[in-house]
Order: structure tokens, then sequence, then C-alpha cells
């Protein structure tokens, strides 16, 4: 189940759970990169 | 069997309208029973099918568009809320909004036929942005075909449905208690489970304070955001140092974990 790893756990509460806590998040920015000659 | 018979016709459209609508909103009185009722009684030619059908997609329609209305105003909060009533709530999350990213609208059409989705879908297309007038379209078409199963297993079944009645009627008043208490039961078996579930799931989890001491110790362990697409356009946000990669990807990428290391995921 864990594939050989020490110890795999969920985050309980998830992304919002810590955010709520007060805790630092970092912002991932999205960008579209164009091929030069596409469209 | 008169009373009930007599109780259920007078006051079938109301009963058929808040079973319903008290369902779709979310309460956990399952609608079918009542449908398969109405079904049987139309069958014998003292309930109006038309109209019976016409109530139930008005209360089906009206209890959704609420949801779709606050999943447009909350956005994805609003599915946590939800899924927190579910047993396993990031799970929840995280399933309903693959099942919505590969399906789409279209899968309001059988939206209800699926326990948990049926009422997280909803407000999913809210969440996404989604028209009021597709949804209406397809969330309508989705209602009825649910509502007219229902009704049709009660015609198709009306001999076995009259039987239940009858019983129920020669137990007069203690029916009624019966029902009650059944009901009772049904709706406290599920809570003690989820509850009991959930204990064991929180066991098996980290906790937000456990995962900062760690990280704040040296420790930290290698966190990764599994998060869908849908849900990383929605929300930029991450934890610090957190690798991103898909359930379907974590296969691929096993060779990016450190296996000397412990892993925190979080997929909402």
């Amino acid at each position: 189940m864990d594939k050989g790893f020490t110890r795999v756990r969920p985050l309980e509460g998830g992304l919002d759970a810590w955010s709520d806590a007060g805790y630092y998040t970092e912002d991932e920015t999205i960008v579209a990169i164009r091929r030069p000659g596409a469209g | 069997m008169h009373k009930l018979v007599t109780y259920l016709l007078r006051y079938g459209l109301a009963v058929v309208f808040g079973n319903v609508f008290l369902e779709q909103i979310g309460a956990p009185i399952p609608a079918l029973p009542t449908l398969i009722v109405a079904g049987a009684l139309a069958q014998r030619g003292r309930m109006e099918i038309v109209p019976v059908l016409a109530v139930a997609l008005a209360a089906s329609l009206l209890a959704d568009t609420i949801w779709f209305l606050i999943g447009r105003w909350q956005g994805h909060r609003v599915l946590r809320t939800v899924c927190r009533l579910s047993l396993s709530p990031d799970s929840c999350v995280r399933g309903t909004e693959d099942l919505f990213e590969r399906a789409g609208m279209p899968s309001l059409l059988y939206a209800k036929f699926l326990p948990g989705y049926n009422t997280i879908a909803p407000p999913l297309a809210g969440a996404m942005n989604k028209t009021v007038a597709s949804f209406l379209f397809w969330d309508g078409l989705g209602s009825l075909l649910w509502l007219s199963s229902g009704l049709l297993l009660g015609y198709v079944f009306h001999h076995a449905v009259n039987e239940v009645l009858r019983h129920l009627e020669d137990l007069g008043f203690w029916a009624g208690v019966i029902v009650g208490v059944v009901l009772a039961l049904v709706v406290l078996v599920k809570w003690w489970q989820r509850r009991r579930i959930r204990k064991i799931l929180r066991l098996a989890r980290i906790s937000v304070g456990e995962l900062k001491s760690l990280m704040d110790s040296g420790n930290a362990p290698t966190i990764v955001d599994v998060r869908n697409r849908s849900s990383h356009l929605h929300d930029p946000r991450r934890l610090p140092g957190a690798l991103r990669m898909t359930i379907d990807e974590i296969d691929d990428r096993l060779g990016e974990l450190p296996r000397e290391r412990e892993i925190v995921l979080y997929c909402a």
C-alpha cells in the first residue's frame, strides 16, 4: 500500500485546515506557454 | 387500508413535495418509498401521475437550484462543507470533482442515482460557474429520469406495495410508530457508523499542528498536493514546498519522492 515509503499519511482537513490555522501558503502562478510558430 | 390511503390521497402532493425537497436539500429522508407508493396509487387510479411528477420535479429543481446558487456564491468551499457529511471528506471532494471534470454537465443526468454525488453535483456545477440555463436543462432531465423511475417501480410492483400498505393499515396507530422508529434507527445507525469510521480515519491522518511541528523541527516530510487540475485553477494556493502531482500521475512519478522521508498528501 505504501509502496516502500517510510510512512504515507493524508493531511486532516487538507489545504483549508492549514490555511484556516493561519499558516503560510504559497501561490502557484499558472503560466500559459505558447510554442514558437503555434497559432 | 382506507385510512392510510385516504391520508396519502388528501396530503399526497404536499407529502411528495416535502419529501423530495428534504432529500434533495440533504436531509437523510429517502424520497424513493414515497414515490413508489405514489406510483402504486396511480396504477389503481387513486392518484394522478402527472401532478405527482410535476410537484416532485418542482421540489427537486427548487432544492437543487438553491444548492447551485450556494455553489456559485461560495465556490469550492461549499464542497468541503457538503463533503463533511461524508465518511471521508477529502476523497469525497476529489472524487466528485474528478467525476464532474470527466463527464461535465451531462453527469447531472445520472447524478440522482449515485449516493453522495446526488447532493454534491448541483453546488459543484455552481462552483464551476456553469450557466443557470444549462444547469436547469441537465438537472431537470436527470430529476425527471430519477422521479419517473421511482413512480414506475410503484406502478409495476403495485401488488407488493398494496400488500405492505394493507399490513401497515391493520396495525393502525402503531404503524406510524413503527415507521418512525425504523426511520430514527436508520439515521442513528448511519450517524454511529460515520462517527466510528471518522475516528479510525483520524488516527491514520496527520493533523495540521503535527505537520507544522515537524516542519519547524527540521524533520519536514515530503508534501504532495494531489488535487486535480480544476481545483488548482480555482484555488492556486499550496502548502510551502509541496510537490504537485495528480492521483493518476503518482505511479509514473514515484521516483521523484524520497523513500527515507515521510510523505504527507492532501487532496482537497
